[in-house]
């Protein structure tokens, strides 16, 4: 359902993205792995338009988006979820998750909404009267992703949701992310904890200095030499494997 | 006998606290810093003279059109002068807002000259006694609108989902993006606001200081006020115009009378040295 | 060879040109001088500065009642004295302010220029409050400067020695540091730059040239008053270096002479005076917010595409307070 063609996006000089292609079908799981500069936040916040590509062309259900505005995204039914949460810190709970429903109007939907990301993150519950900047970390992970799961959306862009956060809540959060895909939303997932991502993900692509170096189904990419050395951990010292693009 | 020299200085204070909060709503959601805030208030006011004087449209009306006119003014700022500055530094709306300032100022000048205009008062000029205290009408109806207008706004931006999202957008501009909020658009609104309340200033205030083309510079005692509440502070403006306003009364009761003048400034330069942050500041970190 | 040339033709020029012009040609030094001071703080050190005409109130008024009172000074001794007195002043007064933040700073030095005039007029014992005070003529060595010929030969030469003595300071290591300061205070601090001693001997040195600029400013009018230290005179200084060229010495220059040239051109209409600084300063500051030095540099670079890729370290201009930079 969306579809990145040889996208390039810069800061002010410099180009961060350099030609990324990637796609993401229909309730899948694809996740984004990498190393820190990437580009990974990069290619998501040009999909969502905080960014917008000098070159390329991104296209969700066959129409192009790459020069829409960020509200014309959102009302299209991809929803981001930023790096770092960027909640509203002095806004309540309610009144964040009531933002998350910006651009929708009809009552009945916006209730329902609300239902669903309590049931799915009952904490909130107790606490919706509460100002977000005073929760904890993985409380406020809920809330972002309940704030972004408000808006009803087909894609979500979920951009390290592991970040900061201890062991067991990191299970938590990505047991949750299993189950909002259950339910029918489409993912795609940027992740520093290639370990967690790659159990949950169908499809994988690399992203190293703004390029796809490599691409596969999950299952194989954990299999794949370079990504175990690089991105999980394991791998023998001293040996220099290096990433082709494609297959390995 | 205090407690009258009290009543009436807040009185002062609720027009410095208007000053205050047009700056601080706008610095809030945005940033910048409108110097142009009391000469916005002077032209609005100008306006209503027009109506009412010159062209001898009735009071209300007159006074309807003048506020209809600040929004509008509030909104033309944003338009010409700050949205095409908006990647600038902070610095360089300042500036431009400064500019802004010495435009309406001759503007108004060669419109209007620079002579004192007196100007109507919709509320009528009497004074009652409520029990030891003796107060002007005048003033209570400057409190009152004041505190009306408060109300309202904080009632829209608590309750309404615009105003919520003008909120939302003084938090995390990024964030109220991706939410589908236009920001741009907030922007507007935010100067939009602010000009009506530089505008209710104006018609709040010119019958007891006449109409001037100085009267901008109460935009100064605006600033003195925000600071001394905690520049940035929505609460703090209120309280930091009631305040100054009352000091201001208070003081020449105590000090040599020349002093009034510099009262805004001794605070300003008085608080800055010794808690920048004011009464009920906030502190921001800035990541680098 | 030709600035040369040019020189020698501007300081014959008293020879040539009506007394109203040669007063002219010293209100544009006096302003050059004030403009440059005001872009050591704000231009280069990024920090805003809306009191300056304090400072020039204090070097006017200290030379005004030093030469009064004690008649026997010559004029290049009370200069100097001046601008030490009103630099001390600034220095004072930059050690609680400047490490405010950008917009704190602004207010203060807004509140200071301000409380000086207001002092200035409260103390009329010493001032002369409202009625003005006549300043003693500049003698030096027995040559009393009582025209505005002689004047010009005090004050250019005065000015040019201290706009050289600027482009010095601006080159060297103190120099970039204060740009440094200005691009990214937070960086600079990793850099050991101390910022504080920086910051504060900036504006030190500001209120010196002003106090100078004031000194001067205080013989070529001859008579002197609250009234032309106000706060609108502060923000004529702002327009001055905002169209002129922030972090430029020659944009300072440029700035004096075309505000203080435009001030004379349309004496005796002062709102449409007023009109046009407040245009000029808000299209300026959208459009070109480097000024016309700016401009020029650009100009200079296109130009010379041929030359070495990187400017001339020369002029620094283009980069902006907070660390925003252009071209």
């Amino acid at each position: 359902m969306l579809e990145l063609d040889r996208v390039e996006t810069f800061y002010g000089k410099v180009r961060a993205l350099r030609g990324i292609s990637l796609k993401v079908r229909e309730r899948e799981i694809v996740t984004l792995l990498g190393a820190n500069g990437g580009g990974k936040t990069t290619t998501l916040r040009t999909i969502s338009g905080l960014l917008h590509p000098a070159r390329g062309a991104i296209r969700f259900f066959g129409e192009s988006i790459e020069k829409a505005p960020p509200d014309q995204i959102v009302k299209r039914g991809i929803s981001h979820v930023p790096e770092g949460r960027d909640l509203f810190p002095d806004l309540t709970v309610d009144e964040n998750l009531a933002m998350g429903a910006y651009t929708k109007k009809d009552r009945g939907d916006i209730e329902r909404s609300l239902k669903r990301v309590m049931d799915a993150f009952p904490v909130l519950g107790g606490r919706r009267k509460q100002h977000a900047g005073t929760l904890s970390g993985g409380e406020q992970q809920m809330l972002a992703i309940g704030r972004a799961l408000m808006s009803n959306p087909r894609l979500i862009l979920l951009d390290e949701p592991s970040l900061g956060l201890a062991p067991l809540l990191v299970q938590e959060i990505f047991k949750i992310i299993r189950e909002i895909h259950q339910e029918g939303t489409t993912i795609l997932l940027v992740e520093q904890n290639a370990n967690m991502a790659l159990q949950i993900a169908r499809y994988g692509y690399v992203l190293e200095t703004g390029k796809v170096v490599l691409e596969d189904e999950a299952r194989q990419l954990s299999e794949n030499r370079y990504v175990k050395e690089t991105y999980l951990g394991a791998g023998k010292r001293g040996e220099k494997v290096h990433a082709s693009p494609g297959h390995p | 006998m205090l407690l009258q020299v009290i009543l009436s200085g807040m009185a002062t204070g609720c027009i410095y606290s208007l000053m205050a909060l047009g700056l601080a709503l706008i610095y809030k959601s945005t940033e910048h810093v409108n110097f142009a805030q009391g000469d916005m208030s002077m032209i609005s006011g100008f306006i209503a003279f027009t109506f009412f004087q010159l062209l001898r449209f009735p009071l209300v009306p007159s006074l309807l059109i003048a506020l209809l006119f600040s929004v509008g003014l509030g909104l033309l700022m944003e338009r010409l002068l700050v949205r095409p500055a908006i990647t600038a530094p902070h610095f360089n709306i300042f500036i431009i807002t400064l500019g802004a300032s010495i435009v309406m100022q001759s503007l108004a000048g060669l419109l209007w000259s620079y002579d004192q205009f007196p100007f109507p008062t919709l509320f009528p000029n009497r004074t009652i006694s409520m029990g030891t205290v003796r107060v002007n009408t005048v003033n209570l109806g400057i409190m009152g609108v004041t505190a009306l207008l408060m109300l309202f706004l904080y009632l829209f931006f608590k309750y309404t989902k615009v105003g919520t999202a003008m909120r939302a957008v003084s938090q995390s501009q990024n964030a109220a993006l991706l939410m589908g909020i236009n920001v741009k658009r907030s922007f507007a609104l935010t100067w939009a606001i602010s000009g009506l309340i530089s505008g209710t200033a104006a018609l709040l205030i010119a019958p007891v200081i006449f109409l001037s083309t100085r009267m901008g510079l109460v935009v100064i005692n605006g600033f003195a006020a925000a600071i001394l509440g905690g520049w940035g502070s929505i609460p703090g403006a209120v309280f930091g115009g009631i305040g100054l306003g009352i000091l201001e009364n208070v003081a020449p009761y105590y000090f040599p009378s020349q002093i009034r003048n510099i009262i805004p400034f001794a605070v300003l330069v008085i608080v800055l040295v010794i808690k920048p942050t004011g009464m009920m500041g906030e502190e921001r970190r800035k990541r680098v | 060879m030709l600035l040369v040339g040019a020189g020698v033709l501007f300081f014959l020029s008293p020879l040539v040109l009506g007394r109203y012009m040669v007063f002219i040609l010293n209100l544009f030094a006096v302003y050059a001088l004030v403009s440059i001071g005001l872009n050591l703080v704000m231009g280069y050190t990024g920090q805003i500065s809306a009191g300056h005409a304090g400072f020039l109130a204090i070097g006017a008024y200290f030379t005004a009642i030093v030469g009064t009172k004690m008649g026997w000074m010559p004029a290049l001794l009370i200069l100097p004295l001046a601008g030490l007195f009103t630099g001390l002043i600034g220095f004072l007064l930059g050690i609680p302010i400047l490490r405010l933040k950008g917009f704190y700073i602004a207010m203060a030095t807004l509140a200071f220029g301000v409380v000086v005039g207001e002092i200035i007029l409260q103390w009329s014992g010493l001032t002369h409050g409202d009625d003005g005070f006549h300043v003693p003529r500049a003698a030096l060595a027995g040559f009393v400067f009582n025209s505005d010929k002689r004047l010009f030969y005090l004050v250019q030469p005065i000015t040019l020695g201290m706009v050289l003595v600027a482009r010095n300071i601006v080159r060297r290591r103190v120099g970039r540091a204060f740009i440094a300061i200005r691009q990214s205070e937070i960086a600079s601090q990793t850099m050991g730059i101390h910022l504080a001693k920086y910051k504060t001997s900036a504006f030190a040195v500001s209120a010196f040239y002003t106090g100078i600029a004031g000194g001067l400013f205080a013989f070529v009018i001859t008579h002197i008053s609250p009234d032309s230290f106000n706060l609108g005179v502060s923000i004529d200084f702002i327009a001055m270096i905002v169209i002129g060229g922030m972090g430029s010495i020659l944009g300072s220059i440029i700035g004096a002479v075309i505000l203080t040239g435009l001030q004379q051109l349309l004496t005796g209409l002062p709102e449409v005076q007023m009109l046009i600084f407040g245009v000029a300063l808000i299209l300026f500051m959208i459009f070109m917010p480097r000024g016309i030095s700016g401009m020029l540099f650009d100009l200079r670079e296109k130009l010379g595409k041929s030359g070495n890729g990187e400017g001339k370290g020369k002029e620094v201009n283009g980069t902006f307070p907070d660390g925003m930079k252009r071209g």
